[in-house]
């Protein structure tokens, strides 16, 4: 299980942060991840492995529309 | 349309002038408003004191002063004592800083009968001030159609007849514009205030801002869109307000330290040059950069608000709008603002109405046009969408408002409440484009079923209850309106905090107090209710300040700089924060801190809540939502998000849906939902300094030094 | 036939004589800041760098009230009349040679006019031919 903004979703093999937005179906062009605690940075996100009993925080920068 | 610019000079008649000489700019201000009756077309010119300047800041602060002291508590908006106020603020015409060309528009609306305040981009609001007024104060009624101009340049202001027809608002600002220019190179100096036949026969007339496009060579529309504003201007007889200013400079504003605003507005140019196209991407979309991810995360309203995303979304996504706007072009709505979000669509040749094989310019559309003109009304045709925003800007009526109308029309019509034979042929079930835009031509011309529609959603509920009995209680449910202003265009269910973000407005729900659904929703940053409550009192705090000043919010946070990486609260963007503060203070000379401006506004938001107080509202129950904003209505809602709604029952709600009916299911979703929305309620009034009922207690007002007598007495007699 | 400024920062002894002419000519004082032409210390070979517009008019596009323009020998000047000082070329600009001053209400830029070049002691900049489209 990976914990991602306090959902709980199925941890895969291989899973990077990438695959794992994907999953979410975060596509919002603004977004900070940290990975327990650490922050990922975008570039890093299609080799990033995300352990299993992960906690991801995805925050979305938006605050307004 | 036949006029010549000769014929219309030639059919001008003066009624009423006035000579002035225009005040010098001080640090943002004039220091001078002027004063304008139509029903004995007086001119005169007021004093801006130090104690306006002080609490009410300017802007919208004004507008809510002037109106306050204009109008009784018994003024309707139709009486001729109701004012159209409009006033940019201390920042407003700076053009260094991204975003500070805006005009604040405020009036008594036929929507809600209350305070309406909008906020608009185009030249007018910066060339009034410049041409010595900080603000303009429209009251009285003409006895025929009049045209108000104010030649900054040769300081005279005169009340005009001429023979203009104000049916069009694309034509008059056109014709307008030609006239009132001594010459091509002046019409950049013009700036028009209009509306069309749509705001004489619908509640939700709108106001356009002109903006002269020199590369375009016409000009562009911007819209103070929300709670029938031009109809208040309609019902006055004006025809347009037009303004002259031709020596704009990066000086024009006069402020205390130039250096600190050039440094601080380059500093944001360069962050948006390096940064826009990899974020927002607002310089090649505009707002409807929003229309994918909002069906992504199932927030784009579809189907009048039931559902949050549709299948058929892509073919109105942003990357086909961005295919529709012509490119590479400084599409700023005031000189300056880098973020250029105001794209058009050039050459559109219009397939249907007065105007069809016509050629235009269509401003937009933003993504709230695209929401509800579209999707909301299960319609996914760009090119429908673009035709419907050219309509509802030339017949002058708000595209929020007529996309929600017509949703819920659809809806109605979908549930028998209303047929074909009330709509007058009108086909109206989601998805028809033909008879959704043939309900735009009808609202604008006043024919037909456009008429009830026109009235607004609050009151189209009430006649079909009273005059075809339909079940109350399903239109009250799926009438998206809340103080009788119809709902902007952003799915809510899913975010309780921007549920209170919508229905416990001022106004009435527009997302520009606040707009909390990712914060909420997706991030989990708001998981209590005192979190909710602190949002739902900083939020609407932070962007009333933008209505003070005269500056647009997106380049606050529709920009994000480098430093938001390690900001401890990133959502507040506290660069940017800091940038506003630094240029408050550069224009003023004044020396606030971002707790003043929260302060700031928090005084002319409470003098707001007690201004709807005194007029019969403002009290909790105008803060009640329809449930179709709160959950799901019917059981075909609910079972479109089945597995999302069971597993709220049994986690959150502590019910296990198994064996349960969906209707059963609907009901014990509701229960918990209405409950959840009144604790919210009660938290949030505690943290903005209300009582229970919604009242800002006088030990509040007392403490934000708004105790005028008047106000203590109208509060006091609601206690 | 554009002319303009081009640069062998190799030479550049870092004298300031291109900026002193610059500012003396067009604002009458001698303020490298005033300079459409400037000359900074850091580089990663350890060379000078010296900044100044080559002209590719990118700003001309994001003037608000098309206060810039190429003239018909390609260079890109401002109208300073024109201009309402809102520095969006600033922003835009590819080689931040648009140059702006808290004393100035509007912004500065090289045009080519070489007089720079021609205080130069080392040929660290000269004029040069570039082709334009
Ligand atoms: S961001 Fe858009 S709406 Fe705001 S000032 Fe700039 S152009 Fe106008
Ligand atoms: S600063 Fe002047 S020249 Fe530069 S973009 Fe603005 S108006 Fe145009």
């Amino acid at each position: 299980m990976v914990s991602v903004n306090g959902i709980e979703i199925e941890w895969q093999e291989e899973m990077t942060v990438q695959k794992l937005l994907q999953i979410m179906n975060y596509t919002f062009p603004m977004i900070v991840v940290t990975v327990n605690g650490i922050p990922v940075d975008r570039a890093q996100w299609p080799v990033y492995m995300v352990p299993d009993k992960s906690v991801v925080q995805a925050h979305h920068l938006i605050a307004g529309g | 349309m036949g006029i010549t610019t000769e014929e219309l000079r030639a059919s001008r008649k003066v009624l009423a002038e006035f000579d002035y000489e225009p005040a010098e700019i001080e640090k943002g201000y004039s220091g001078k408003s002027l004063y304008i009756n139509l029903t004995d077309l007086t001119i005169k010119p007021k004093d801006i004191t130090e104690q306006m300047k002080e609490i009410f800041i300017g802007g919208k602060g004004f507008g809510l002063w002037y109106l306050w002291n204009a109008v009784k508590p018994s003024t309707k908006w139709s009486d001729p004592e109701n004012e159209i106020v409009i006033s940019s603020g201390p920042i407003g015409g700076i053009t260094q800083y991204p975003g500070s060309g805006k005009s604040l528009v405020v009036t008594l609306s036929p929507l809600t009968n209350s305070v309406m305040d909008s906020n608009v981009g185009g030249y007018f609001g910066p060339y009034l001030k410049f041409s010595g007024w900080d603000a303009l104060e429209v009251q009285g009624k003409a006895d025929q159609d009049v045209v108000v101009f104010i030649d900054g340049d040769r300081g005279k202001i005169t009340i005009e007849k001429m023979e203009l027809d104000p049916g069009a608002s694309h034509l008059v600002s056109e014709q307008l514009t030609d006239m009132f220019a001594e010459s091509e190179k002046d019409k950049k100096n013009i700036s028009i205030v209009s509306t069309g036949s749509g705001a004489d026969n619908t509640l939700i007339g709108l106001l356009n801002f002109s903006f002269y496009d020199l590369r375009r060579k016409a000009p562009r529309l911007k819209q103070a869109g929300r709670g029938g504003i031009g109809t208040v201007f309609r019902e006055k007889n004006l025809a347009a307000l037009v303004v002259r200013y031709s020596s704009l400079s990066g000086r024009s504003n006069n402020p205390a330290d130039p250096s600190t605003i050039a440094k601080t507005g380059v500093k944001l140019a360069r962050e948006i040059n390096k940064f826009d196209d990899e974020q927002f991407r607002m310089r090649q979309i505009g707002t409807a950069n929003l229309m994918t991810p909002m069906n992504d995360y199932d927030l784009l309203p579809v189907n009048n608000f039931k559902f949050g995303s549709h299948e058929d979304a892509v073919k109105i996504s942003s990357d086909v709008l961005r295919s529709k706007f012509t490119q590479n072009m400084p599409d700023g709505c005031w000189v300056g603002c880098a973020l250029s979000c105001c794209k058009a669509v050039d050459n559109f040749e219009l397939k249907t109405g007065p105007f069809k094989g016509d050629k235009v310019i269509v401003d937009g559309p933003e993504y709230e046009t695209a929401a509800g003109l579209g999707s909301n009304c299960g319609i996914f045709d760009p090119d429908h969408i673009i035709e419907a925003n050219f309509y509802c800007d030339t017949y002058g009526i708000d595209t929020i408002s007529t996309g929600t109308i017509t949703a819920f029309a659809m809806e109605c019509y979908e549930n028998g409440v209303i047929n074909k034979e009330i709509t007058g042929g009108l086909e109206l079930s989601f998805g028809s484009a033909d008879a959704a835009m043939e309900l735009i031509h009808q609202m604008g011309q006043g024919r037909g079923f456009g008429k009830i529609a026109g009235l607004g959603v609050r009151r189209m509920k009430h006649f079909f209850v009273d005059e075809y009995g339909a079940d109350e209680a399903f239109l009250e449910d799926i009438g998206m309106e809340n103080k009788g202003l119809e709902y902007s265009q952003y799915q809510a269910k899913e975010s309780l905090a921007q549920q209170g973000g919508y229905a416990m407005t001022n106004k009435g729900p527009q997302h520009d107090e606040a707009w909390l659904i990712f914060m909420d929703m997706v991030n989990k940053q708001l998981p209590t209710f005192e979190k909710k409550a602190e949002a739902l009192h900083y939020f609407p705090m932070f962007r009333t300040w933008f209505g003070l000043m005269g500056l647009c919010k997106l380049p606050w946070n529709d920009i994000i700089p480098e430093s938001n990486k390690d900001a401890d609260r990133p959502e507040l963007i506290p660069e940017h924060v800091q940038n506003y503060v630094d240029i408050f203070n550069a224009v003023t000379g004044k020396q606030i801190d971002k707790d003043e401006m929260i302060r700031q506004s928090e005084r002319v938001y409470n003098f707001q809540r007690v201004f709807n107080l005194r007029l019969g509202f403002g009290t909790r129950e105008h803060d009640a939502a329809p449930y179709r904003a709160l959950g799901p209505v019917t059981e075909e809602e609910y079972e479109s998000r089945a597995e999302r709604y069971d597993n709220q029952l049994r986690d959150d709600v502590g019910i296990n849906p198994e064996g349960m009916s969906t209707a059963d299911k609907v009901k014990k979703m509701r229960e918990y939902r209405e409950s959840r929305y009144e604790q919210l309620i009660d938290v949030v009034y505690k943290r903005r300094g209300w009582t229970t009922n919604g009242i800002p207690t006088i030990g509040h007002l007392c403490e934000l030094g708004i105790d005028f007598p008047e106000v203590i007495e109208t509060v006091k007699n609601k206690l | 036939m554009l002319k303009i400024v081009e640069k062998n920062e190799k030479e550049c002894t870092l004298c300031g004589a291109c900026e002193t002419t610059c500012s003396t000519f067009y604002f009458k004082e001698d303020d490298r800041l005033k300079s459409s032409i400037q000359v900074l210390e850091a580089s990663e070979n350890g060379d000078p760098v010296i900044n100044v517009c080559n002209q590719c008019g990118n700003c001309i596009d994001v003037c608000p009230v098309e206060a810039i323009k190429r003239t018909g020998k390609g260079t890109v000047v401002i109208s300073k009349k024109a201009c309402v000082g809102c520095f969006n070329c600033v922003g835009v600009c590819p080689t931040d040679t648009m140059y702006w001053h808290e004393d100035l209400t509007e912004p500065f830029k090289c045009i080519s006019c070489s007089r720079c070049t021609k205080e130069c002691p080392t040929e660290a900049i000269f004029m040069e031919e570039v082709a334009t489209n």
